[in-house]
């Protein structure tokens, strides 16, 4: 049953005994790393949660070369937080390197804009660029090990009218279907003669926009449809029914796995009171 | 027999696959033009040129695609947490939040017919340069200008008149592109959709949140870049669709007259 | 006993100029096999919607008229109650799925009605068994089935709640003819072991022959005739009204041999006991052919995944010609078609347009010289009115505005649409548009068009006057190309006839000749016309045989 991530990425978690827990553990689990960098205010906290996310992902079976999807993501953030920190911030500390790139005089003084950069700043970059990695794998790990039928009918179990339910099915069918008329509408106008490779960044911009028309039109006209289809289903928006033919059970791995993370979680949040 | 008015699935299947467009033309805003470091904020949001009219069209849906589609966006590619993700989606809600709110109390049969091509064309130009020097000169000020005066004092004030001018000349061309009251509505919440969803983006990714992805320092140029490239969008691409697909939505039916049905 | 009765009902949608439905009058008897027959836009869908109770509760319009339920006035019921005893299938069996596997989508709709794990699990493989699908089909995902496979799971959808009616809205247009056989074939299943009423849509007269207890024509919104299959398919004052008889029933009653001819072996008998003679075998004439436009020499594609489009296909287009090119669905014929058109790039082999190597061409030039008119026009419709539609390509290659409206209006009138020229797209018909769709390619002046599917979901008269139209602008010194599962119209207007399958060409030659082909046919699961396999079987030893029902005419002759 493919994941989240693999239906957007084609990225998929291959351990078949981390796919059979339970929905609800799949989903404790990245958001308690999640909710634990909160509470990562220095280096080894957030690299231990960096280290336990990556544990979790071999342990999931997702290979770990589906990090380099977020290897653009995780070095432009880099950037841009030590320009933050080194340019637009002076940070206390021994300092490591310094130049001055703009001087002069304002009416209120010397108005000096400097390459900044000391040991505690890098430092604090160091734990900001950690909390990010560990972010990141929380999140590809969320989306790794939950499939969207396990939150259409968790959501049904969870006592959801039909209507939130298949939304979230719909969502996820949307996505490929738009990817594939934007790719057919994309192509149409170059049947009609329009060279993307050529034209300019602008007109691009313009004819992309363009594109939007169709694929808007394109989407009323399957609403109108799928909803149609819908109303002849004998269930409307607001409807429930009780979920018996897709029970989850809750086992006694998925018990355990739910208080380590609470423990873990717990750990740092009394770690940061302290 | 008359039809009821309630929530039906022509409602929640537009909303599914508005928020899947929203989502994949977010991803694909955010690949093509980033701004660097504050990942998923894009430089031009293309996304939100289908929530926000959506919004205008369908009223609170559209605020909950623009919520559904960027939190996905913040799990995947931005890769934030989950509930990084959680509150800082609240931007792209506020952002369709404000047209739906001010058309359902303004504007009720909004109008979108252009009589006027050449206001139709000088208006995004106007609005998105004047809501733009407008930001950069209080920017300036708040940054600079405070502690350090002239010169930035002086950038400051010519870039707020400037930028207030030709914002009002935006709001006075948009009034005459056709119907002025569904325009003006309109522009006006161009303008505020745009701002609010900056402050709200930008803080969350810098100030505040469980915990800010980014640190403080990137405030300021991730709210200029956010709410100047929202504007352009919105100007642009959104007032070609809602142009193009308001009388769409009111024939067949989608359009939403209340706040969900 | 009547188990829906509709009365003098009157529909108009929101926004319409004028009513859909005026004054329709209608009784469906229980376990009858009602079809309902017309032209697009006579309000057959409509009609349909109303059973379903869809209309008037969930769109906006104006109603009239009153309809019941097994006794009672629908007016009092919900949609979702109706669908306690009405199930609809739709045309288009993707918009029908909502979920990601085929045991989601049939659970969906059982849950609500408080069934226990176990009657849902004995529904489901009941109806999917009585679709001819198995279990293997339950983890599936219905997006990746074939046509016909992904029909038949909105068939099971919605047999599994068991409902008195079943409702199809021309549940086979959107097949190939492998998936339409699967499709009949799971329709013939229910028939004989449901006892069920069922509604159906339909334009294909074979199909209404054979499972019509009652055909109901449609005509602007009323009811123009009613009664008997045979009567009703062999009226010719109904032909205005897209109704055209099979081609059995129609020699069978040029022959005067009418009564108790169903099927094409009755045909045959009938004819023999009646004794017959043949005059003379039609010579195939090899005639002038036009000047080679595209080579395609050894042209093979792979996409990426490994899958093998195309092996190292040979294929030309002449000028003057209209090619059909047919085979089953994922066969390659859009891929071919997207080669030729420069819109995909062969992994290997050569394509050759105009005598100069396809790559030597700019996207500009090569769109001017070869057009490509997509399966569903909405993907190549970008603009706000007719008019610019149509402009769009002639902008874009900077022509003056005097001269872009000369030409625009000129396609217009080719392609029926004059009048229209302020109209948004999107409010025309689906006839409209796909006329606006090759309106728009047909301006720019291309040496070859391609038109990819043009026939779906239309009635016959749009078919014929399409293929008619496609005829013209091939004499035009063009070449059309014409990828189709109408397999009909085929035979009947194309010059040549290709058949592909997986990825090669297996066959092609005249209509004529490929209808001997068996081996060829089977192969790509298509079927000869009925008239030829009528006629083999009266003379096997032919060489030639006829295609229409006017060849098959002017060949046999019966004794009165």
């Amino acid at each position: 049953m493919p994941t989240i991530l693999s239906e957007l990425s084609g990225i998929e978690a291959r351990n078949e005994r981390y796919m059979s827990l339970h929905v609800l553990t799949k989903l404790f689990i990245p958001f308690s790393i999640a909710l634990s960098i909160l509470f990562a205010s220095d280096l080894y906290s957030a690299l231990t949660l960096v280290f336990v996310a990556l544990a979790l992902i071999v342990a999931a079976g997702i290979p770990l070369s589906s990090i380099k999807r977020y290897v653009v993501v995780i070095g432009s953030l880099t950037s841009f937080i030590a320009i933050s920190l080194f340019l637009f911030a002076r940070i206390p500390g021994k300092v490591l390197f310094e130049a001055c790139l703009v001087r002069f005089e304002a009416e209120k003084g010397v108005f000096e804009w400097k390459l900044y950069i000391t040991d505690n700043a890098v430092m604090y970059a160091s734990v900001f660029v950690s909390r990010i990695f560990a972010m990141v794998l929380s999140a590809m790990l969320l989306l790794g090990t939950i499939t969207d039928r396990e939150i259409v009918w968790g959501l049904r179990s969870l006592g959801l009218p039909f209507g939130a339910s298949i939304a979230v099915s719909l969502f996820f069918r949307g996505i490929r279907l738009f990817v594939s008329d934007f790719l057919s509408i994309r192509e149409a106008m170059t049947a009609r003669g329009v060279d993307f490779a050529r034209e300019s960044l602008i007109k691009k911009f313009a004819l992309y926009s363009h594109a939007l028309i169709p694929l808007l039109a394109l989407m009323i006209t399957r609403s109108y449809e799928v909803s149609l289809a819908l109303e002849t289903r004998g269930i409307t928006p607001q409807s429930k029914a009780k979920v018996v033919y897709h029970r989850y059970g809750f086992s006694r791995l998925d018990a355990a796995l739910m208080l380590l993370f609470s423990v873990l979680t717990s750990l740092y949040a009394l770690g940061w009171m302290i | 027999m008359s039809r009821e008015r309630k929530v039906s699935w022509i409602h929640v299947v537009t909303f599914a696959f508005a928020t899947a467009i929203s989502y994949v033309l977010g991803v694909v805003s955010s690949l093509i033009f980033p701004v660097l470091g504050a990942p998923g904020v894009s430089a031009l949001y293309v996304a939100a040129a289908i929530y926000v009219p959506l919004g205008v069209w369908m009223g609170m849906w559209g605020a909950l695609a623009g919520y559904v589609s960027c939190f996905f966006l913040g799990l995947y590619p931005s890769g934030y947490s989950v509930i990084q993700s959680a509150v800082w989606s609240w931007a792209d809600f506020i952002e369709a939040l404000v047209p739906a709110v001010l058309f359902r109390l303004a504007v009720k049969d909004p109008d979108f017919a252009v009589r006027r091509p050449k206001a139709a064309k000088l208006m995004p130009l106007l609005v998105s340069l004047g809501t733009a020097l407008l930001l950069v000169g209080i920017v300036v000020q708040v940054l600079w200008g405070a502690a350090y005066g002239e010169p930035f004092t002086t950038i400051y004030v010519y870039s707020v008149y400037a930028g207030l001018a030709l914002s009002v000349a935006g709001i006075l061309t948009g009034l005459l592109v056709g119907d002025a009251k569904t325009w003006g509505v309109y522009v006006v919440s161009v303008i505020l959709a745009s701002v609010f969803s900056g402050l709200w983006g930008a803080g969350t990714l810098t100030i505040v949140n469980f915990p800010p992805p980014l640190p403080k320092e990137a405030f300021w140029p991730v709210l200029v870049g956010w709410v100047i490239g929202d504007l352009i969008v919105l100007s642009t691409i959104g007032t070609a669709l809602v142009v193009a697909l308001t009388e769409l939505f009111k024939r067949t039916g989608l359009y939403v007259e209340g706040w969900w049905a | 006993m009547s188990v829906m009765e509709v009365r003098d009902l009157w529909w108009k949608y929101r926004g319409g100029g004028d009513y859909v439905l005026r004054g329709v009058n209608l009784s469906v008897r229980e376990r009858e096999f009602l079809v309902i027959m017309g032209r697009s836009g006579a309000g057959k869908t409509t009609l349909l919607l109303a059973l379903n109770g869809v209309i008037p509760k969930r769109l906006p319009g104006e109603f009239r008229g009153a309809i019941s339920l097994l006794g009672r006035d629908t007016s009092s019921l919900d949609v979702a109650e109706i669908a306690n005893y009405v199930a609809t299938v739709f045309e288009d069996p993707e918009i029908q799925f909502v979920m990601s596997t085929v045991e989601d989508e049939i659970v969906l709709g059982l849950e609500a009605l408080g069934l226990s794990e176990d009657e849902i699990r004995e529904r489901i493989e009941w109806s999917l068994e009585l679709v001819g699908l198995g279990r293997k089909f339950l983890e599936r995902n219905p997006y990746q089935l074939s046509g016909g496979e992904k029909q038949r799971v909105a068939i099971a959808s919605a047999l599994a709640r068991r409902p008195r009616i079943l409702l199809l809205d021309e549940p086979t247009s959107d097949l190939d003819p492998k998936g339409k056989k699967e499709v009949v074939d799971a329709i013939r299943r229910l028939r004989e072991e449901l006892d069920i009423t069922v509604v159906m849509v339909e334009h294909d007269p074979d199909l209404v022959y054979e499972f019509a207890d009652r055909v109901v024509v449609l005509a602007r919104g009323k009811v123009v005739a009613s009664g008997d299959p045979a009567d009703v398919l062999g009226d010719p004052s109904l032909r205005g009204e897209g109704v055209f008889p099979p081609q059995v029933l129609e020699v069978a009653r040029a022959l005067s041999l009418n009564h108790g001819v169903k099927s094409e072996e009755d045909l045959v008998d009938r004819i023999r006991s009646k004794g017959f003679s043949v005059k003379g075998e039609e010579k195939i004439e090899r005639g002038e052919s036009g000047k080679i436009v595209v080579s395609c020499e050894g042209v093979k594609h792979v996409y990426e995944g490994g899958i093998e489009a195309l092996r190292s296909v040979n294929f030309q287009l002449r000028l003057g010609e209209l090619v059909a090119l047919v085979g089953p669905n994922g066969s390659g014929k859009s891929t071919l078609a997207k080669i030729i058109a420069g819109l995909l790039k062969p992994t290997s082999g050569r394509v050759v347009i105009e005598g100069l190597p396809i790559d030597r061409y700019d996207r500009m030039t090569l769109s001017s010289l070869v057009g490509y008119v997509y399966q569903n026009p909405d993907h190549q419709i970008f603009n706000q009115t007719v008019f610019d539609e149509v402009a769009f390509g002639l902008r874009l290659r900077g022509l003056g505005e005097h001269e872009i409206r000369r030409r625009v209006r000129s396609a217009l009138e080719t392609f029926g649409l004059l009048g229209k020229e302020e109209e948004h797209p999107f409010f025309l018909s689906k006839g409209e548009r796909r006329r606006l769709a090759l309106a728009s390619i047909y301006v720019l002046n291309p040496r070859v068009l391609i038109v990819d599917e043009p026939t779906t979901g239309q009635d016959m008269i749009f078919n014929r006057a399409l293929f008619d139209l496609l005829k013209r602008v091939s004499k035009e010194n063009r070449s059309v190309l014409v990828i189709t599962h109408s397999l009909n119209l085929a035979y009947a207007y194309a010059d040549r006839m290709v058949i592909i399958k997986d990825g090669r060409i297996l066959a092609e030659g005249r209509p004529c000749e490929i209808a001997l082909r068996d081996n060829v046919l089977r192969e790509a699961n298509l079927n000869a016309p009925p008239v030829s396999r009528v006629y083999r079987r009266l003379v096997p030893e032919s060489t030639s045989v006829p295609i229409t029902v006017k060849d098959f005419i002017e060949r046999v002759s019966v004794a009165p």
